[in-house]
This record gives structure tokens, sequence and C-alpha cells, in this order.
């Protein structure tokens, strides 16, 4: 072994370790280490929680705004193909419920395609037992408003207020309920891009509430299905069952307890690596409240606003 | 338990899971270091969670019972991958998901204490920090956009890390949950 590891910090093994910098060297002396010392493992341990802390979302801000994109006409393209100097200046902007929906921006670090943006600037969300399509949102009881109770929208001028726990296809939980909304976004105009099996998607949303009392709990977050075309979900009275047990990936953010600081709004973030044979993503955005007492299933001021949602190519995992 | 065909079933699962999930995803990151790694991982997780549900005696157990999961996913990802990648060994790995299953609750409380201690840092740190950990990032292309040598960023970082540990520790000890 190096001389050097007899007087290395644990914690820069540690560090290395953490960052995937560490050599095959620098990996067995750690090991050895840890296999040994207790306070090695208790020491890995602490840095790896507070690795993982960071790494769950809560230090997202609001992303930069996406720079504007010129129209161009809608044709099949690989976006993946795209090279960034010619990428970056050519896009198309949709509106879907004045959900923006841009191809071909790229990102400084990595090519990647921007799926959705929702402002909710548009129309209402369609409530619970309609069939789900692409852009437009479905699921429990939602409304789109304009500032109200306090609190401003985090991106344009309106932004969507949870109303209430959907009845009709939920059982009522003691002590707290859950809303969801849905949006299914169709990916096969990709097929052959997301068939390289390199590409990751990243969603994320902003989250705010009014001030609850202290026997009230909320937690929100973002979700993301991977399905194929045989398993998109029928009706949304069955989406919250079926996703689970149909998609063939899924990936959520942590669950982000709202906070009582109506000023600031608070963002969810997840990603996850797309299986090939994707036709289809769903984005749920959920909210639960619990309560000691028996509280109204209604939401009275919950609100979520800045939806975003992204492909990016990444190397595959060895 | 309920069959898992009913939404009941469901809503249960679905209000455990989000219970637990932050401390499922910081235990896998503990045993995987890699961030992809664990996610890859975490998803494999959740999936098997929902299909064995219904063999779950009671929703009182299932923290250890998903903590157990996620120990034998992270095992059998390990195994796959022994001989191209960096993973720990099968002694080490269990006795590091035993520490990280011994001090869940304290981890978890300095989770909870790590929002104010992000909120002490100045601009640059947390402008770093943001940096490092937005998803995608890659730390090499990163540093140099930002001037700096990897290495350099890197330490940047862990100073970063170690000062939010020391934090965390004199908030709980405030509080009296040290």
């Amino acid at each position: 072994m190096n001389s050097e590891y007899k007087t290395m910090d644990t914690l820069e093994l540690i560090r290395r370790t953490v960052d995937s910098t560490a050599s095959a060297e620098d990996f067995q002396v750690l090991q050895s280490r840890m296999l040994n010392d207790s306070e090695t493992r208790r020491q890995y341990a602490r840095y790896a929680n507070l690795h993982a802390a960071l790494s769950d979302g809560r230090l997202a801000s609001r992303p930069n705004a996406v720079p504007p994109t010129a129209p161009a006409a809608i044709k099949a393209f690989s976006w993946l193909h795209w090279r960034p100097i010619t990428a970056v200046a050519a896009g198309i902007v949709i509106g879907l419920f004045s959900a923006t929906v841009v191809f071909g921006y790229v990102m400084p670090l990595a090519r990647s395609l921007t799926l959705l943006e929702e402002s909710f600037e548009g129309a209402s969300p369609l409530a619970s037992k309609v069939v789900l399509e692409p852009g437009v949102w479905r699921g429990d009881q939602a409304v789109i408003v304009s500032a109200e109770q306090q609190v401003q929208p985090v991106s344009g001028q309106r932004m969507l207020r949870f109303l209430r726990q959907d009845h009709q296809g939920k059982a009522r939980l003691a002590g707290g309920h859950i809303a969801d909304v849905y949006r299914l976004i169709d990916l096969r105009g990709h097929r052959d891009d997301v068939a390289q099996g390199d590409v990751v998607i990243q969603a994320s949303a902003s989250v705010n509430a009014i001030p609850f009392s202290n026997e009230e709990k909320f937690g929100c977050a973002i979700s993301l299905f991977a399905l194929d075309a045989h398993s998109v979900p029928e009706s949304a009275s069955y989406i919250g069952t079926a996703l689970e047990s149909e998609a063939n990936a899924m990936a959520r953010s942590s669950r982000t307890k709202l906070d009582r600081e109506l000023a600031s709004w608070q963002r969810l973030t997840t990603e996850m690596r797309l299986p090939a044979n994707t036709d289809y993503i769903v984005v749920r955005l959920h909210i639960s409240q619990s309560f000691d007492s028996n509280g109204a299933p209604v939401f009275t001021g919950s609100y979520a606003d800045d939806v975003r949602v992204t492909l990016t190519r990444r190397s595959p995992l060895p | 338990m309920p069959d898992n065909d009913n939404d009941e079933s469901h809503d249960l699962f679905l209000r455990l899971y989000v219970e637990h999930e932050e401390a499922l995803r910081c235990f896998l990151l503990t045993l995987l270091p890699g961030r992809e790694e664990a996610r890859e991982v975490m998803q494999g997780v959740a999936m098997v969670l929902w299909r064995k549900f219904s063999s779950l005696s009671s929703p009182s157990n299932f923290r250890p019972w998903a903590f157990g999961v996620a120990r034998m996913q992270a095992l059998t990802f390990n195994r796959d991958r022994q001989r191209d990648r960096l993973v720990f060994d099968e002694e080490v790995l269990a006795l590091l998901a035993d520490e990280a299953d011994h001090e869940a609750d304290a981890h978890a409380a300095e989770r909870a204490a790590l929002d104010e201690c992000l909120g002490k840092l100045d601009p640059a740190q947390r402008k770093l920090l943001e940096a490092a950990y937005e998803p995608g990032t890659r730390i090499d292309e990163l540093a140099v956009t930002m001037g700096r040598t990897p290495m350099s960023f890197y330490k940047a970082l862990h100073r970063i890390r170690l000062a939010l540990m020391d934090c965390t520790q004199r908030v709980l000890t405030r509080e009296g949950m040290a």
C-alpha cells in the first residue's frame, strides 16, 4: 500500500468515494478501514447521509428561464442528433392549455429537450373520470387561479390550486387525504432516440401553501411513470392503482413537507432513466394532508406552478 | 394486509411509501455512493415493495421491511457489478447497512436540521452547492465553467459539506437531540 495512505484523512477518502473520484486503491483503503473501525463507518454513513440529502432536490432553486425559441416547422427530427450550436436556435412552441412545449432547446452541459413548461396560464384542468390524453391535466379536482390569499404565482399570472380528493375513485383515509393530478406526455415521436437507452427524464415543480395549523401537515411530491403503448391506463379513475403496477419504471421526488412561508415556493425535482421501450410518460403532482382530527377533505390553499419536464441524454450505466 | 388490487391498499401503500421514501433513498445512497446507481436501485425497490406489499404483516413494520428490501436490492446490484466497478464487499455493505439502519433516526434529524444550515451559507457557497447538485451535472465541466480546476472544486465542495455537518450537529445539540 502506498505510504501516503498512512496519513491520509479518512474523510478525504470518503469524499472521493462519494464523489466517484476514488481510485481502486483509495477505495480498498477505505473499505479496509470501514471493516475494522466502527468510527469510520459512522463517519461514512453521516457523510453519505448529507450527500443524499443534498442530492434530494432540497437545494433546487427555480431553474433559469428558457431562452426564447423561434418558431419552426414540426417534422420528425431526432433531437439527440442535433448539434448544440444549431439546436439552441431552433424550436417550436405549442400551446396546450397554455402549457409551453418547447422542442429543441439545448442546455449548456448536455443536449436536452424540454417537453413541458406549464405555468397554468390557460383553462382549468378537467376533473376525474375522463380518459387520459396528452396535453391536458387530469385527476382530482383542481382549478387554475390568479394570485389569491396572498400567494403569488411563481411563474406567469396563474397557478394550479388543489381543491379536493375525489371520493368517487378513492378510499377515504383516516387522518388525512391525498390529491393527485396527472399529465400524459406522448414520446412516440422520439421512439428511436429513447430506444438508445441513454435518455434521462427530469421533472420539477414548485409548490406553496397558505399558513396552516400545527395539527396539519402537508407533503408534496412529483412522480414520473414510464409506460409502453400497451400499458397506458384508459381512465383517470384507474390511474392511481394502474400506474404503479403497469409502469416499466417510476421515480418520485422526495416528499417535501410544505412550510408556512407564503413568500417562498418550494421546488420538487425528480429524474429517471427511461426504459428503451417507453412510449408515454405520466407526470403526477401529489399532495397529501394529514391531521389529527377529522378534517374536511378539501384543500383550502395548496398550490402548484411552474412544472417542467426535460429529456437529457446521458451515458448508459456500465 | 389487503390485496394490492384495491384503492385502499394503494392509498395505504402510497402513504407509507411517502412517509419513508426519503429515509430509504438516503439509506440506498449510503450503500451505493453513486447517485445514478442509487436512483436505479430505488426504482427497483419501489417496484418490489409494491408487488410484495400484500405480504407485509402490519403497516407499523413498513420501515424495517422496506429497509430489508432495499438492502437486498443493493446487495444484488453490487454482486452484478462486483467485477467492473468499485463496490463495497458484502461484509462491508452489511456493516454499513447495520450502521445506517441503526442511525436512521439520527440521520433523519440531521437532514431535518439541514435546511437551517443551508440558510447560513454565504451566497457563493450556496451557488457552488446548487450547481454541484443540479441533476445531470458533471463536476469536471462545471468546474471549468466556474474558473476552477476539478480538484479545487471538489475541495471546496468537501469543505462546505463538513461545515454543514458541523452545523447540523450544533442545531441538534441546541435542540437537545444530539
